[in-house]
Protein backbone atom coordinates (compact mmCIF):
# COMPACT_ATOMS: atom_id res chain seq x y z
CA UNK A 1 0.00 0.00 0.00
CA UNK A 2 1.35 3.45 -0.88
CA UNK A 3 1.16 6.32 1.60
CA UNK A 4 -1.53 7.99 -0.53
CA UNK A 5 -3.61 4.80 -0.42
CA UNK A 6 -3.03 4.40 3.32
CA UNK A 7 -3.99 8.04 3.88
CA UNK A 8 -7.24 7.58 1.94
CA UNK A 9 -8.08 4.31 3.72
CA UNK A 10 -7.34 5.86 7.12
CA UNK A 11 -9.48 8.90 6.32
CA UNK A 12 -12.42 6.63 5.38
CA UNK A 13 -11.99 4.63 8.58
CA UNK A 14 -11.09 1.48 6.65
CA UNK A 15 -7.80 1.02 8.48
CA UNK A 16 -6.31 1.97 11.84
CA UNK A 17 -2.84 3.32 12.55
CA UNK A 18 -2.17 0.17 14.58
CA UNK A 19 -3.05 -2.03 11.60
CA UNK A 20 -0.75 -0.02 9.32
CA UNK A 21 2.10 -0.31 11.83
CA UNK A 22 1.55 -4.05 12.36
CA UNK A 23 1.57 -4.59 8.60
CA UNK A 24 4.85 -2.70 8.34
CA UNK A 25 6.43 -4.58 11.28
CA UNK A 26 5.33 -7.93 9.82
CA UNK A 27 6.89 -7.10 6.43
CA UNK A 28 10.11 -6.01 8.14
CA UNK A 29 10.23 -9.25 10.18
CA UNK A 30 9.62 -11.35 7.08
CA UNK A 31 11.79 -9.58 4.51
CA UNK A 32 14.45 -7.51 6.22
CA UNK A 33 16.69 -10.41 7.31
CA UNK A 34 17.45 -10.75 3.57
CA UNK A 35 17.54 -7.03 2.78
CA UNK A 36 19.36 -5.44 5.76
CA UNK A 37 17.50 -2.20 5.12
CA UNK A 38 16.98 -1.49 8.83
CA UNK A 39 19.71 -0.93 11.42
CA UNK A 40 17.14 -0.43 14.18
CA UNK A 41 13.44 -1.26 14.47
CA UNK A 42 11.48 0.50 17.21
CA UNK A 43 8.45 -1.80 17.33
CA UNK A 44 7.47 -0.76 20.83
CA UNK A 45 7.66 2.96 20.07
CA UNK A 46 5.76 2.54 16.80
CA UNK A 47 2.96 0.54 18.45
CA UNK A 48 2.65 3.12 21.23
CA UNK A 49 2.48 6.00 18.74
CA UNK A 50 -0.09 4.14 16.62
CA UNK A 51 -2.33 3.53 19.64
CA UNK A 52 -2.12 7.23 20.51
CA UNK A 53 -3.20 8.16 16.96
CA UNK A 54 -6.08 5.68 17.04
CA UNK A 55 -7.21 7.00 20.44
CA UNK A 56 -7.02 10.57 19.17
CA UNK A 57 -9.16 9.69 16.15
CA UNK A 58 -11.76 7.99 18.35
CA UNK A 59 -11.98 11.05 20.55
CA UNK A 60 -12.55 13.26 17.48
CA UNK A 61 -9.25 15.15 17.61
CA UNK A 62 -7.96 16.78 14.43
CA UNK A 63 -5.13 14.68 13.05
CA UNK A 64 -2.15 15.55 10.87
CA UNK A 65 -2.00 14.90 7.10
CA UNK A 66 0.14 11.77 7.48
CA UNK A 67 -1.73 10.35 10.48
CA UNK A 68 -0.99 6.69 11.09
CA UNK A 69 1.41 6.21 8.16
CA UNK A 70 4.67 4.42 9.03
CA UNK A 71 7.99 6.02 8.11
CA UNK A 72 11.66 5.26 8.52
CA UNK A 73 14.74 7.48 8.45
CA UNK A 74 18.22 7.10 7.07
CA UNK A 75 20.35 6.70 10.18
CA UNK A 76 21.71 10.24 9.92
CA UNK A 77 18.53 11.88 11.22
CA UNK A 78 18.54 12.51 14.95
CA UNK A 79 15.77 10.70 16.79
CA UNK A 80 15.20 11.60 20.44
CA UNK A 81 15.97 8.62 22.67
CA UNK A 82 16.72 6.38 19.68
CA UNK A 83 20.27 5.47 18.60
CA UNK A 84 21.56 7.44 15.57
CA UNK A 85 24.81 5.99 14.25
CA UNK A 86 25.47 7.15 10.67
CA UNK A 87 26.17 3.41 10.23
CA UNK A 88 29.49 3.93 12.01
CA UNK A 89 31.41 2.52 14.96
CA UNK A 90 32.24 6.11 15.84
CA UNK A 91 28.63 6.87 16.79
CA UNK A 92 27.51 3.43 17.89
CA UNK A 93 26.47 4.74 21.32
CA UNK A 94 25.02 8.04 20.10
CA UNK A 95 21.50 8.54 21.45
CA UNK A 96 20.31 12.07 20.62
CA UNK A 97 18.27 14.07 23.11
CA UNK A 98 16.28 15.83 20.39
CA UNK A 99 14.65 14.98 17.08
CA UNK A 100 15.97 16.45 13.85
CA UNK A 101 13.62 19.05 12.35
CA UNK A 102 12.47 16.52 9.72
CA UNK A 103 11.82 13.85 12.36
CA UNK A 104 9.81 16.34 14.40
CA UNK A 105 7.80 17.54 11.39
CA UNK A 106 6.91 14.02 10.28
CA UNK A 107 5.83 13.11 13.81
CA UNK A 108 3.81 16.33 14.03
CA UNK A 109 2.08 15.35 10.77
CA UNK A 110 1.00 12.13 12.48
CA UNK A 111 3.42 9.76 10.73
CA UNK A 112 4.78 6.94 12.85
CA UNK A 113 8.50 6.27 13.16
CA UNK A 114 9.19 2.55 12.74
CA UNK A 115 12.99 2.59 12.66
CA UNK A 116 16.31 3.70 11.26
CA UNK A 117 17.73 2.72 7.91
CA UNK A 118 21.10 1.60 6.63
CA UNK A 119 23.38 4.12 4.97
CA UNK A 120 26.89 4.13 3.68
CA UNK A 121 29.04 5.18 6.65
CA UNK A 122 28.63 8.96 7.18
CA UNK A 123 26.83 9.01 3.81
CA UNK A 124 30.01 8.21 1.93
CA UNK A 125 31.79 4.96 2.84
CA UNK A 126 30.17 1.93 1.35
CA UNK A 127 29.20 -0.64 0.61
CA UNK A 128 31.50 -2.22 3.17
CA UNK A 129 31.62 -5.24 5.45
CA UNK A 130 33.89 -3.67 8.10
CA UNK A 131 31.04 -1.68 9.64
CA UNK A 132 28.72 -2.37 12.60
CA UNK A 133 25.87 -3.33 10.25
CA UNK A 134 25.82 -5.18 6.93
CA UNK A 135 25.15 -3.32 3.67
CA UNK A 136 21.55 -3.17 2.46
CA UNK A 137 20.63 -5.41 -0.48
CA UNK A 138 18.57 -4.67 -3.56
CA UNK A 139 15.02 -6.08 -3.26
CA UNK A 140 14.85 -6.76 -7.01
CA UNK A 141 17.75 -9.21 -6.59
CA UNK A 142 19.45 -9.47 -3.23
CA UNK A 143 22.81 -10.30 -4.81
CA UNK A 144 22.81 -6.80 -6.24
CA UNK A 145 23.78 -3.38 -4.93
CA UNK A 146 21.22 -0.76 -3.85
CA UNK A 147 23.56 2.16 -4.65
CA UNK A 148 24.12 4.65 -1.86
CA UNK A 149 24.39 6.30 0.33
CA UNK A 150 20.66 6.11 1.18
CA UNK A 151 20.84 2.35 0.66
CA UNK A 152 18.37 1.27 3.34
CA UNK A 153 15.85 3.90 2.26
CA UNK A 154 15.93 2.60 -1.33
CA UNK A 155 15.58 -1.03 -0.24
CA UNK A 156 12.84 -0.35 2.34
CA UNK A 157 10.70 1.75 0.00
CA UNK A 158 11.04 -0.70 -2.90
CA UNK A 159 10.17 -3.72 -0.76
CA UNK A 160 7.23 -1.90 0.82
CA UNK A 161 8.61 -2.26 4.35
CA UNK A 162 7.35 1.27 5.03
CA UNK A 163 5.59 3.63 2.62
CA UNK A 164 7.62 6.70 3.59
CA UNK A 165 11.39 6.99 3.94
CA UNK A 166 13.87 9.84 4.10
CA UNK A 167 17.26 9.86 2.44
CA UNK A 168 19.93 12.51 2.04
CA UNK A 169 21.75 13.58 -1.11
CA UNK A 170 25.12 15.32 -1.30
CA UNK A 171 26.19 14.11 -4.73
CA UNK A 172 23.49 11.60 -5.72
CA UNK A 173 22.72 9.66 -2.53
CA UNK A 174 18.93 9.87 -2.95
CA UNK A 175 18.72 9.59 -6.73
CA UNK A 176 21.23 6.72 -7.09
CA UNK A 177 19.48 4.28 -4.73
CA UNK A 178 16.10 5.38 -6.07
CA UNK A 179 17.31 4.49 -9.57
CA UNK A 180 18.80 1.10 -8.67
CA UNK A 181 15.83 0.17 -6.45
CA UNK A 182 13.15 1.31 -8.92
CA UNK A 183 11.47 3.90 -6.70
CA UNK A 184 10.91 7.66 -6.75
CA UNK A 185 13.63 9.66 -5.03
CA UNK A 186 13.47 13.44 -4.79
CA UNK A 187 16.33 15.79 -4.00
CA UNK A 188 14.61 19.14 -3.41
CA UNK A 189 16.17 22.53 -4.04
CA UNK A 190 19.03 23.22 -1.62
CA UNK A 191 17.62 24.85 1.49
CA UNK A 192 13.99 23.78 1.07
CA UNK A 193 14.18 21.00 3.68
CA UNK A 194 15.98 21.66 6.95
CA UNK A 195 19.16 19.69 7.70
CA UNK A 196 19.18 20.65 11.38
CA UNK A 197 19.74 17.54 13.45
CA UNK A 198 21.03 15.56 10.45
CA UNK A 199 24.64 14.33 10.56
CA UNK A 200 26.37 16.27 7.75
CA UNK A 201 28.65 15.11 4.97
CA UNK A 202 29.34 18.45 3.25
CA UNK A 203 27.38 21.44 4.47
CA UNK A 204 27.18 23.42 1.25
CA UNK A 205 25.94 20.37 -0.71
CA UNK A 206 23.79 18.35 1.70
CA UNK A 207 20.09 17.97 0.88
CA UNK A 208 17.37 16.04 2.73
CA UNK A 209 14.62 14.45 0.67
CA UNK A 210 11.98 11.74 0.43
CA UNK A 211 12.32 8.28 -1.12
CA UNK A 212 9.04 6.44 -1.71
CA UNK A 213 7.40 4.01 -4.10
CA UNK A 214 5.64 6.85 -5.96
CA UNK A 215 6.17 10.52 -6.77
CA UNK A 216 2.78 11.16 -5.17
CA UNK A 217 4.11 9.87 -1.84
CA UNK A 218 7.25 12.01 -2.22
CA UNK A 219 4.97 15.05 -2.69
CA UNK A 220 2.99 14.15 0.44
CA UNK A 221 6.24 13.97 2.40
CA UNK A 222 7.49 17.26 0.97
CA UNK A 223 4.36 19.04 2.12
CA UNK A 224 5.05 17.79 5.65
CA UNK A 225 8.79 18.51 5.83
CA UNK A 226 9.53 21.58 3.67
CA UNK A 227 9.82 25.09 5.04
CA UNK A 228 12.22 27.58 6.55
CA UNK A 229 14.20 26.64 9.63
CA UNK A 230 16.45 29.29 11.23
CA UNK A 231 18.44 26.48 12.85
CA UNK A 232 19.81 25.46 9.41
CA UNK A 233 22.10 28.21 8.06
CA UNK A 234 21.40 26.97 4.50
CA UNK A 235 17.63 27.07 4.89
CA UNK A 236 15.79 29.14 2.29
CA UNK A 237 13.74 31.89 3.89
CA UNK A 238 10.60 31.38 1.83
CA UNK A 239 7.22 29.77 2.27
CA UNK A 240 6.59 26.31 0.82
CA UNK A 241 3.47 26.13 -1.31
CA UNK A 242 1.95 22.65 -0.90
CA UNK A 243 2.54 20.54 -4.02
CA UNK A 244 0.18 17.60 -3.44
CA UNK A 245 -3.03 19.39 -4.38
CA UNK A 246 -1.84 20.45 -7.84
CA UNK A 247 0.24 17.36 -8.52
CA UNK A 248 -2.18 15.87 -11.01
CA UNK A 249 -2.54 19.01 -13.16
CA UNK A 250 -0.68 17.35 -16.03
CA UNK A 251 2.13 18.60 -18.25
CA UNK A 252 0.27 19.68 -21.38
CA UNK A 253 2.04 22.68 -22.90
CA UNK A 254 5.12 22.39 -20.66
CA UNK A 255 8.49 23.14 -22.20
CA UNK A 256 10.93 20.42 -21.24
CA UNK A 257 14.65 20.55 -22.02
CA UNK A 258 16.50 17.29 -22.69
CA UNK A 259 20.27 16.97 -22.08
CA UNK A 260 21.13 13.86 -24.11
CA UNK A 261 24.85 14.48 -24.36
CA UNK A 262 25.56 13.08 -20.89
CA UNK A 263 24.34 9.58 -21.80
CA UNK A 264 24.83 9.69 -25.57
CA UNK A 265 28.34 11.17 -25.77
CA UNK A 266 30.05 11.40 -22.39
CA UNK A 267 29.17 8.46 -20.16
CA UNK A 268 28.86 4.90 -21.41
CA UNK A 269 25.19 3.95 -21.24
CA UNK A 270 23.62 0.49 -21.30
CA UNK A 271 21.81 0.39 -24.69
CA UNK A 272 18.63 -0.95 -23.07
CA UNK A 273 18.60 2.02 -20.67
CA UNK A 274 19.12 4.42 -23.60
CA UNK A 275 16.10 2.83 -25.31
CA UNK A 276 13.99 3.14 -22.14
CA UNK A 277 14.95 6.83 -21.93
CA UNK A 278 13.83 7.38 -25.53
CA UNK A 279 10.55 5.64 -24.73
CA UNK A 280 10.08 7.82 -21.64
CA UNK A 281 10.62 10.98 -23.71
CA UNK A 282 7.95 9.77 -26.14
CA UNK A 283 5.56 9.39 -23.19
CA UNK A 284 6.24 13.00 -22.11
CA UNK A 285 5.59 14.19 -25.68
CA UNK A 286 2.36 12.18 -25.79
CA UNK A 287 1.29 13.85 -22.55
CA UNK A 288 1.56 17.22 -24.29
CA UNK A 289 5.03 18.47 -23.36
CA UNK A 290 7.24 20.18 -25.95
CA UNK A 291 10.77 18.73 -25.83
CA UNK A 292 13.93 20.59 -26.89
CA UNK A 293 17.51 19.32 -26.80
CA UNK A 294 19.92 21.47 -24.79
CA UNK A 295 23.60 21.28 -23.96
CA UNK A 296 25.18 21.83 -20.54
CA UNK A 297 28.87 21.80 -19.52
CA UNK A 298 30.52 18.36 -19.61
CA UNK A 299 29.49 15.99 -16.83
CA UNK A 300 33.13 15.50 -15.84
CA UNK A 301 33.31 19.21 -14.97
CA UNK A 302 30.26 19.11 -12.73
CA UNK A 303 31.59 15.93 -11.13
CA UNK A 304 35.04 17.36 -10.41
CA UNK A 305 33.49 20.52 -8.98
CA UNK A 306 31.17 18.66 -6.63
CA UNK A 307 33.75 16.15 -5.44
CA UNK A 308 36.43 18.72 -4.64
CA UNK A 309 33.95 20.77 -2.60
CA UNK A 310 32.43 17.68 -1.01
CA UNK A 311 35.66 16.10 0.20
CA UNK A 312 37.18 19.39 1.35
CA UNK A 313 34.12 20.06 3.51
CA UNK A 314 33.83 16.43 4.67
CA UNK A 315 37.50 16.35 5.68
CA UNK A 316 37.01 19.45 7.80
CA UNK A 317 34.17 17.70 9.63
CA UNK A 318 36.08 14.44 10.15
CA UNK A 319 39.65 15.73 10.57
CA UNK A 320 39.82 15.21 14.32
CA UNK A 321 38.41 11.66 14.26
CA UNK A 322 40.54 10.70 11.24
CA UNK A 323 43.62 11.68 13.24
CA UNK A 324 42.64 10.23 16.59
CA UNK A 325 40.64 7.07 15.79
CA UNK A 326 41.19 6.20 12.11
CA UNK A 327 40.75 2.48 12.75
CA UNK A 328 37.10 3.04 13.70
CA UNK A 329 36.17 4.04 10.13
CA UNK A 330 35.59 1.47 7.40
CA UNK A 331 38.63 1.34 5.13
CA UNK A 332 36.65 2.75 2.20
CA UNK A 333 35.25 5.65 4.26
CA UNK A 334 38.64 6.55 5.60
CA UNK A 335 40.23 6.50 2.14
CA UNK A 336 37.49 8.68 0.65
CA UNK A 337 37.52 11.18 3.49
CA UNK A 338 41.32 11.39 3.48
CA UNK A 339 41.26 12.67 -0.10
CA UNK A 340 39.93 15.91 1.32
CA UNK A 341 43.32 16.45 2.97
CA UNK A 342 44.80 16.85 -0.52
CA UNK A 343 42.58 19.84 -1.30
CA UNK A 344 44.27 23.17 -0.58
CA UNK A 345 42.36 26.26 0.50
CA UNK A 346 42.98 27.74 -2.97
CA UNK A 347 41.64 24.56 -4.66
CA UNK A 348 38.50 24.72 -2.54
CA UNK A 349 37.89 28.40 -3.20
CA UNK A 350 38.45 28.03 -6.94
CA UNK A 351 35.96 25.13 -6.92
CA UNK A 352 33.42 27.41 -5.20
CA UNK A 353 33.99 30.07 -7.89
CA UNK A 354 33.62 27.38 -10.53
CA UNK A 355 30.34 26.31 -8.94
CA UNK A 356 29.00 29.85 -9.31
CA UNK A 357 30.12 29.93 -12.97
CA UNK A 358 28.58 26.52 -13.75
CA UNK A 359 25.33 27.52 -12.07
CA UNK A 360 25.12 30.70 -14.14
CA UNK A 361 25.33 28.53 -17.28
CA UNK A 362 22.72 26.15 -15.84
CA UNK A 363 20.31 29.02 -15.16
CA UNK A 364 20.81 30.57 -18.62
CA UNK A 365 20.37 27.22 -20.37
CA UNK A 366 17.14 26.40 -18.56
CA UNK A 367 15.60 29.87 -18.69
CA UNK A 368 12.15 29.56 -20.23
CA UNK A 369 11.92 25.81 -19.60
CA UNK A 370 9.65 24.16 -17.05
CA UNK A 371 11.91 21.18 -16.49
CA UNK A 372 14.93 19.24 -17.73
CA UNK A 373 15.24 15.51 -18.41
CA UNK A 374 18.49 13.52 -18.35
CA UNK A 375 19.54 9.94 -17.84
CA UNK A 376 19.93 8.92 -14.20
CA UNK A 377 21.67 5.56 -13.61
CA UNK A 378 23.24 4.56 -16.93
CA UNK A 379 23.75 0.98 -15.80
CA UNK A 380 21.58 -1.43 -13.82
CA UNK A 381 22.63 -2.37 -10.28
CA UNK A 382 25.87 -4.40 -10.25
CA UNK A 383 26.44 -7.31 -7.87
CA UNK A 384 27.11 -6.16 -4.32
CA UNK A 385 30.24 -8.26 -3.94
CA UNK A 386 31.81 -6.55 -6.95
CA UNK A 387 31.37 -3.28 -5.05
CA UNK A 388 32.35 -4.29 -1.53
CA UNK A 389 35.43 -6.41 -2.11
CA UNK A 390 38.72 -5.83 -3.98
CA UNK A 391 39.18 -4.58 -6.67
CA UNK A 392 36.17 -2.45 -5.64
CA UNK A 393 34.20 -1.97 -8.86
CA UNK A 394 32.72 1.55 -8.76
CA UNK A 395 29.47 2.82 -10.25
CA UNK A 396 30.52 6.40 -9.57
CA UNK A 397 31.03 7.19 -13.25
CA UNK A 398 27.73 5.59 -14.28
CA UNK A 399 25.34 8.19 -12.90
CA UNK A 400 24.21 11.62 -14.10
CA UNK A 401 24.03 13.27 -10.68
CA UNK A 402 26.60 15.99 -10.25
CA UNK A 403 25.01 18.86 -12.26
CA UNK A 404 22.04 19.04 -9.90
CA UNK A 405 24.17 18.68 -6.78
CA UNK A 406 26.34 21.59 -7.90
CA UNK A 407 23.30 23.65 -8.93
CA UNK A 408 21.37 22.87 -5.73
CA UNK A 409 18.54 22.17 -8.14
CA UNK A 410 15.49 19.97 -7.61
CA UNK A 411 15.96 16.55 -9.22
CA UNK A 412 13.89 13.43 -9.21
CA UNK A 413 14.66 9.84 -10.16
CA UNK A 414 11.76 7.78 -11.50
CA UNK A 415 11.55 4.21 -12.74
CA UNK A 416 11.35 3.80 -16.53
CA UNK A 417 11.09 0.03 -16.79
CA UNK A 418 13.18 -3.06 -16.20
CA UNK A 419 16.09 -4.94 -17.74
CA UNK A 420 15.67 -8.46 -19.10
CA UNK A 421 16.92 -9.77 -15.73
CA UNK A 422 14.40 -7.68 -13.79
CA UNK A 423 16.52 -4.77 -12.57
CA UNK A 424 15.08 -1.23 -12.70
CA UNK A 425 15.89 1.47 -15.26
CA UNK A 426 15.56 5.16 -14.45
CA UNK A 427 15.30 8.73 -15.72
CA UNK A 428 15.99 12.02 -13.99
CA UNK A 429 13.71 15.05 -14.06
CA UNK A 430 15.22 18.31 -12.84
CA UNK A 431 14.55 22.02 -12.88
CA UNK A 432 15.82 25.41 -11.84
CA UNK A 433 16.08 26.02 -8.08
CA UNK A 434 12.59 26.30 -6.54
CA UNK A 435 10.89 24.60 -9.50
CA UNK A 436 10.28 21.67 -7.13
CA UNK A 437 6.52 21.56 -7.72
CA UNK A 438 6.90 21.38 -11.51
CA UNK A 439 9.53 18.65 -11.31
CA UNK A 440 7.24 16.55 -9.12
CA UNK A 441 4.30 17.22 -11.47
CA UNK A 442 6.26 15.91 -14.46
CA UNK A 443 7.32 12.81 -12.55
CA UNK A 444 3.80 12.13 -11.35
CA UNK A 445 2.36 12.52 -14.86
CA UNK A 446 4.95 10.10 -16.21
CA UNK A 447 4.27 7.52 -13.49
CA UNK A 448 0.52 7.73 -14.10
CA UNK A 449 0.99 7.18 -17.84
CA UNK A 450 3.24 4.11 -17.51
CA UNK A 451 2.81 0.65 -15.94
CA UNK A 452 6.03 0.56 -13.87
CA UNK A 453 4.31 1.15 -10.48
CA UNK A 454 2.24 -2.02 -10.94
CA UNK A 455 5.26 -4.28 -10.49
CA UNK A 456 6.82 -4.83 -7.06
CA UNK A 457 10.08 -6.68 -6.28
CA UNK A 458 9.83 -10.45 -5.83
CA UNK A 459 9.84 -11.92 -2.31
CA UNK A 460 13.52 -12.52 -1.53
CA UNK A 461 14.44 -16.20 -1.25
CA UNK B 1 47.37 -0.12 18.02
CA UNK B 2 46.70 -0.39 14.30
CA UNK B 3 47.84 -3.69 12.79
CA UNK B 4 50.21 -3.78 9.83
CA UNK B 5 47.72 -5.50 7.49
CA UNK B 6 45.27 -2.64 8.00
CA UNK B 7 48.03 -0.09 7.45
CA UNK B 8 48.93 -1.83 4.16
CA UNK B 9 45.30 -1.74 3.01
CA UNK B 10 45.10 1.94 3.94
CA UNK B 11 48.23 2.73 1.96
CA UNK B 12 46.87 0.98 -1.16
CA UNK B 13 43.50 2.68 -0.92
CA UNK B 14 45.03 6.08 -0.13
CA UNK B 15 47.21 5.86 -3.22
CA UNK B 16 44.22 5.02 -5.42
CA UNK B 17 41.93 7.67 -3.90
CA UNK B 18 44.71 10.25 -3.92
CA UNK B 19 45.38 9.70 -7.63
CA UNK B 20 41.67 10.15 -8.36
CA UNK B 21 41.56 13.39 -6.36
CA UNK B 22 44.60 14.77 -8.20
CA UNK B 23 42.78 14.18 -11.50
CA UNK B 24 39.77 16.12 -10.18
CA UNK B 25 41.93 18.99 -8.94
CA UNK B 26 43.55 19.24 -12.37
CA UNK B 27 40.12 20.02 -13.90
CA UNK B 28 39.47 23.09 -11.73
CA UNK B 29 39.85 26.32 -13.72
CA UNK B 30 42.47 28.68 -12.30
CA UNK B 31 41.86 31.71 -14.50
CA UNK B 32 39.24 33.48 -12.40
CA UNK B 33 39.59 37.23 -12.58
CA UNK B 34 40.05 39.63 -9.69
CA UNK B 35 36.45 40.78 -10.07
CA UNK B 36 34.99 37.29 -10.07
CA UNK B 37 33.43 36.94 -6.68
CA UNK B 38 34.41 34.23 -4.24
CA UNK B 39 31.33 32.23 -3.42
CA UNK B 40 31.67 32.94 0.26
CA UNK B 41 29.10 35.07 1.94
CA UNK B 42 29.81 36.00 5.51
CA UNK B 43 26.62 36.94 7.29
CA UNK B 44 27.37 37.45 10.95
CA UNK B 45 24.22 36.35 12.77
CA UNK B 46 21.98 37.31 9.80
CA UNK B 47 20.02 34.07 10.05
CA UNK B 48 20.14 33.56 13.78
CA UNK B 49 17.50 34.40 16.34
CA UNK B 50 19.99 36.64 18.12
CA UNK B 51 20.80 38.58 14.95
CA UNK B 52 17.16 38.99 14.02
CA UNK B 53 16.30 40.13 17.53
CA UNK B 54 18.96 42.85 17.31
CA UNK B 55 17.65 43.99 13.90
Amino acid sequence: MTAAEAKAAFARGKVTASALVEDSLARIAALDPKLNAFVLVDAEGARKAAKAIDRARKSGKKLGPLAGIPFALKDLYATAGLRTTAHSKLLIDNVPKHDSMVTAKLKAAGAILVGKLATHEFATGGPAYDLPFPPARNPWNTEHFTAGSSSGSGAAAAAGLVPLTMGSDTSGSIRGPAAFCGIAGFKPTYGVVSRSGVIPLANSLDHCGPMCWTVEDCALMMDAIAGHDPADPGSADRKWTPVSRNLGAGIKGMKIAVARHFHEKEIECDPAIARSLDDALKVLTKLGAKLTDVSLPAHADWDACVRVILYAEAYAIHEHDLKTRPQDYAAITRARLMTGSLVSAADYLQALRWRRRLNTIYAKTLAGFDALVTGCALTTAPKLDEMAKPPYFSVRGKFVMAPFSVAGAPSLSVCTGFSADGLPHSMQIAGLPFQDATVLRVGHAYERATPWRDRRPPTPS
Amino acid sequence: MIDSKLKQEWAARDAEAGAAMKELLARIPREFGHAEELDLVFQPEHGTKQGKARG
